[in-house]
């Protein structure tokens, strides 16, 4: 294949791409050996110069990586579909402003997003020059050597090394398509997944890859205080970049959760998701470790739980991302990226990063500082460090259930070491998921709001109880008061009124009222504390939205009216979903649901779903409109997603979410599916005539040879005809009307049925049609007649024009060969009350001549071309009437009497209370860390 | 005793009881056989058996479907969800499904699609000439 000269190839984005992600890679080992040695050297001249080395590199590896990226932009701008990244991820139909979206859908682009921040963060160390900014340095490029060899896309002796997001789409695809030197121009891309064109897709991965990216700060600090034994210092500068760390990352899984709340239809913000549980699990442990940070601060207590929690947050980050992006999470995840075979790359950055850091820290450990007092229980110290490790459960068990597919992975490898199948150890996530982590995380974050709730009145080295007691007693009192009277208050107001969640709910509420008495009476001392009980009042608050948004919410039940099918064995089920019947009001929870259309716009289908609540005395008084979709993929040939609809009030959402829709809407091959196992019958009926059918008795109103009811875009030559029946029903006197259409074009057909849902009656006008109205073509009664180009004559009854001559004659392929001569003239008919064209086709094959007449069906007359005079320009031709008079005639109609509703939508419709809570508590949360890492900052 | 150790302990203790207490929640992938066997909730791994009935009727009962699943031992079952067809269920490769054996059916809760990826096995789109 190589030998062939490709055409419009824009190879040197190839080349210079290759040669940038390569030069990044070399650049990144330079800085990062030059960062060693000027870290290890004695020599102040060797340090200094050493560092300059390292500073270089640095330079050198962020301009390739900005301009790698930038390169990569630059060709899916330019849609060079040669590039399998480009082809994959973007397509011509793709707006512009989906091109960062685009960008970072792969797990490419996602590593150089991840790379990108790392770059940025590295810069903040980057120009001070001191010893421990270095070391942070240092192991920031060396984290970034490992990214690196993710995309480098290189085979080294058999073995892949990475994958490159410039590789030729003809490089790892081997077919016929590539012996054309031409292939760019033919080729089109895939474009960007319709579940990701959306503006969450443009925020929420750069949040959430900062997120993560900005843990390897508190990483690299926590390694550069073991390489370089300096225990001090660090715990001061660090903490600014561990809060940071933890409000980015935390916006970004809070973005990720408001994302699957708004978009996606898992009906909820929080499902426990495997690839959701890995982003939360290194946030809870950097929030642990920020604690304990703390505590180093105040106390120079819990310096070696510190460092263990800030090298264990960025080890899970990897870890994470080896489970998202390796494919091990198959069975158990909805959403994980594919695979694309770089796993013992990820298993060897998963390793690296969590046993490097590990020996180094069991080798330090006696070094670590401790003092040898004792923390006080009444110290402010002792709780908080019970706190952290209380957070430490939290990700354990998270991680614990959500790591199942790698025990089971790592079995499999001990398996095939011993040389035994190990799939009978194997082990399945728990069966109810939600509830199984519920169980555990909610007594885990009762226990912490009780637990931040008193130790912010505690002081630190502890001023022993008997000392503080009075103002501390005092303080609990005044905030255990409101909170009990308003948990019972609240209580009621829970569907599921269990004890667990009283109790829930009264650790909610104390941290809550703890937070605010202690904002009244100690800020004014302490004013350090403001961002402390900010965050915690945001827990409180996040806590008491997931009682009862999370563990309240309420599906919309419809009344079980089909009890009788069969006895429902699983008890607990709820009716989830239910019907909705077009213009059919629903009635549910004291809503009156009514689905009022739908409208189909580009690739989305969009409902109409009135919702009013039922209240006689204020009819009008909540009454409105969601407008859930349903979203077909890119050619249109399947649903690709259901977006939901939500209406938000102050104290609750009302979600609603379309489940299923009627077959022939979903795609094209369903449709022709279900018009196919419809069973239609034939029937014949005149003009004015009823006929009985199986269950209706049908009425023929009229024929027409024109469009009423049906649309459809007729061109001169074109045939339309459409009836005019109507339906009453056996049972009693309803009428329904149909009008189903019927659309001849040359050798074409076009079928347009008429359904009445009410009825499952569907009506079709068959192609016999045709030869009905035609009559017989080969009646040997013609008149005939000659004309010259734009000459007029009466035969009759009807006028006729000859307006020109049609050389372009198109007809099914095989009638007209080459050499062959075909004619086709245009004629205006009229006879006083419809105009119309008519286009009678002459062919001379082989010296023979063979007229292809042009019927007229309304009215019924068929034109043939008969004879051309060359000389005197003359055309001769001839008509012939098909019907003397229409109401004479039986015309065919095919009816299927059981033909599914097509007017019905299934729907979900969740009641969120308190949802508001969740956001603001959790938003207030982050923004708790976030001034606080600025007053670190600036003092 | 110094309090680090105590609290060492019974942080030792806790985590224990805990990780029993949440391997209890674990099940096992088994067959239709084993479920009806035991009776217990459980996963069974399985394809769509394509060529049996896949009933969906929404006008009758919007929560109810039912389809055939084949185990990885070849036995198929008829397996119903309490719940409105999932989107793309014919295309999925691999069904996870979690309930319990009622009689002779397969009564889920739910159900875990695995559909082809999108890019796996994709044909490349020949633009069409216009």
């Amino acid at each position: 294949m190589n030998d062939i000269q490709y055409v419009n190839e824009h190879l040197w984005i190839h080349y210079v791409g290759h040669g940038l992600i390569l030069l990044a890679f070399f650049s990144a080992i330079y800085s990062f050996i030059s960062g060693i040695k000027s870290i290890q050297s004695k020599d102040q001249l060797a340090v200094s110069d050493w560092s300059k080395a390292m500073k270089i590199g640095y330079l050198i590896h962020i301009l390739s990586i900005f301009s790698a990226i930038l390169l990569i932009f630059y060709m899916m701008d330019q849609h060079y579909y040669e590039f399998n990244y480009v082809w994959s991820h973007v397509s011509d139909e793709l707006a512009r402003k989906y091109i960062l979206s685009a960008f970072w859908e792969g797990q490419e682009g996602s590593f150089l997003l991840w790379m990108f921040w790392n770059c940025v963060l590295g810069l903040f160390f980057w120009k001070k020059f001191t010893r421990s900014n270095y070391s942070v340095l240092t192991v920031i490029v060396g984290v970034q050597i490992i990214i690196v060899s993710m995309i480098l896309g290189i085979h080294i002796s058999g073995v892949k090394l990475g994958s490159s997001p410039f590789v030729l789409l003809r490089q790892i695809m081997d077919i016929p398509l590539f012996k054309n030197a031409e292939y760019t121009s033919l080729i089109k891309g895939n474009g960007l997944n319709p579940l990701l064109q959306n503006y969450w897709m443009t925020i929420h991965p750069p949040t959430l890859f900062l997120g993560f990216a900005s843990t390897v700060v508190p990483f690299a600090y926590a390694f550069s205080a073991l390489w370089l034994g300096e225990y001090k210092e660090w715990v001061k500068t660090v903490l600014r970049w561990s809060l940071f760390s933890g409000a980015v990352l935390g916006l970004g899984i809070l973005m990720g959760a408001a994302w699957a709340y708004e978009a996606l239809s898992f009906g909820g913000y929080w499902a426990w998701d495997p690839v959701e549980n890995m982003s939360l699990v290194p946030w809870i442990i950097l929030i642990a470790g920020i604690h304990s940070n703390l505590i180093s601060l105040h106390t120079t207590y819990a310096n070696k739980a510190t460092i263990l929690f800030y090298l264990a947050s960025f080890g899970l980050v990897v870890y994470s991302s080896f489970l998202t992006r390796s494919g091990i999470l198959g069975e158990s995840s909805a959403h994980a990226f594919t695979q694309m075979g770089l796993e013992w790359q990820l298993v060897i950055f998963c390793v690296v990063t969590i046993f490097v850091p590990l020996v180094l820290y069991l080798k330090k450990f006696k070094n670590i500082p401790t003092p040898s007092k004792e923390e006080i229980i009444e110290s402010r110290e002792f709780w908080m460090f019970i706190g952290s490790l209380v957070f430490l459960f939290s990700a354990g068990l998270i991680s614990f259930t959500t790591s199942i597919p790698v025990f089971n992975k790592l079995l499999d490898v001990y398996g095939n070491f011993i040389g035994s199948s190990m799939k009978e150890y194997h082990r399945s996530p728990p069966v109810n998921i939600i509830e199984h982590h519920n169980r555990f995380q909610i007594w885990i974050a009762t226990f912490l709001a009780l637990l931040s709730g008193f130790t912010i009145f505690l002081r630190y080295c502890g001023t022993s109880l008997s000392k503080v007691s009075k103002s501390f007693f005092r303080n609990i009192f005044i905030a255990l008061i409101p909170s009990l009277v308003f948990t019972i208050l609240i209580f009621q107001y829970l569907d599921k009124q269990h004890w667990s969640l009283f109790i829930l709910l009264f650790a909610a509420s104390w941290v809550c009222f703890a937070s605010i008495v202690a904002a009244t009476v100690m800020i004014k001392t302490q004013f350090k504390l403001t961002s402390a009980i900010l965050s915690h009042f945001g827990f409180g608050l996040l806590l008491i939205g997931i009682i009862f948004s999370g563990i309240n919410k309420r599906n919309f039940q419809a009344e079980n009216l089909f009890q009788d099918i069969e006895t429902d064995p699983l008890e607990t089920d709820i009716k989830k979903n239910f019907l909705l019947i077009k213009g059919e009001p629903a009635h549910l929870e004291g809503y009156s649901i009514k689905y009022l259309s739908d409208t189909m716009d580009n690739k989305v289908r969009r409902y109409s779903i009135e919702f009013s609540k039922e209240d006689s005395l204020h009819p009008n008084a909540d009454k409105f409109e969601l407008n859930p979709e349903i979203q077909y993929d890119n050619k249109l040939t399947k649903v690709a997603a259901s977006n939901p609809a939500t209406k938000h009030y102050l104290h609750k959402d009302i979600f609603t979410i379309i489940s299923q829709i009627p077959q022939s809407q979903m795609d094209a091959e369903s449709a022709s599916k279900a018009e196919d196992s419809l069973d239609f019958e034939m029937y014949y009926i005149g003009i004015g005539d009823s006929i009985y059918t199986k269950r209706h008795i049908c009425f023929l109103e009229n024929v027409v040879s024109k469009f009423e009811k049906n649309s459809f875009n007729a061109i001169d030559g074109d045939q339309l005809i459409e009836y005019k029946l109507k339906f009453k029903s056996l049972e009693d006197s309803v009428i329904r009307t149909a009008q189903p259409g019927i659309v001849f074009r040359e050798n074409l057909v076009y079928k347009f049925p008429d359904q009445i849902d009410k009825f499952s009656v569907r009506s079709q006008i068959p192609d016999t049609i045709y030869h009905i109205l035609s009559g017989s073509i080969n009646n040997p009664e013609r008149n005939f007649f000659s004309l010259k180009r734009n000459d007029k004559i009466e035969k009759d009854g009807f006028q006729f024009e000859l307006l020109g001559f049609e050389n372009d004659v198109k007809l099914n392929e095989g009638i007209i060969e080459k050499g062959d001569i075909a004619i086709a003239a245009n004629i205006k008919v009229s006879d006083g009350a419809t105009t119309f064209i008519v286009k009678p086709i002459y062919i001379i094959k082989n010296n023979k001549v063979f007229p292809i007449p042009f019927v007229q069906l309304d009215p019924g007359i068929t034109v043939f071309f008969e004879k051309i005079d060359p000389e005197k320009e003359i055309m001769t031709f001839s008509f012939s009437k098909n019907y003397n008079d229409i109401s004479t005639l039986y015309f065919p109609i095919q009816l299927s009497e059981n033909a599914p509703r097509t007017d019905y939508l299934v729907m979900e419709v969740i009641e969120f209370p308190g949802i508001n809570l969740v956001w603001l508590g959790s938003l207030m949360m982050i923004f708790g860390l976030f001034i606080a890492s600025y007053f670190k900052r600036h003092g | 005793m110094k309090k680090s150790y105590i609290l060492a302990l019974l942080f030792v203790v806790v985590s224990i009881f805990l990780l029993i207490n949440a391997s209890s929640d674990m099940t096992r992938y088994t067959s239709f056989a084993q479920a009806s066997a035991s009776g217990d909730e459980v996963k069974i791994v399985g394809t769509l058996a394509k060529e049996k009935d896949m009933i969906y009727n929404p006008e009758k009962d919007p929560n109810l479907f039912s389809f055939y699943v084949t185990d990885k031992k070849g036995e198929s079952k008829k397996v119903i969800l309490k719940a409105a067809k999932p989107q793309d269920f014919e295309l999925s490769e691999q069904i996870v499904v979690t309930g319990k054996m009622v009689g002779d059916e397969f009564i889920a809760k739910d159900v875990l699609l695995k559909c082809p990826s999108k890019y796996k096995d994709e044909e490349i789109y020949i633009k069409s000439e216009s």
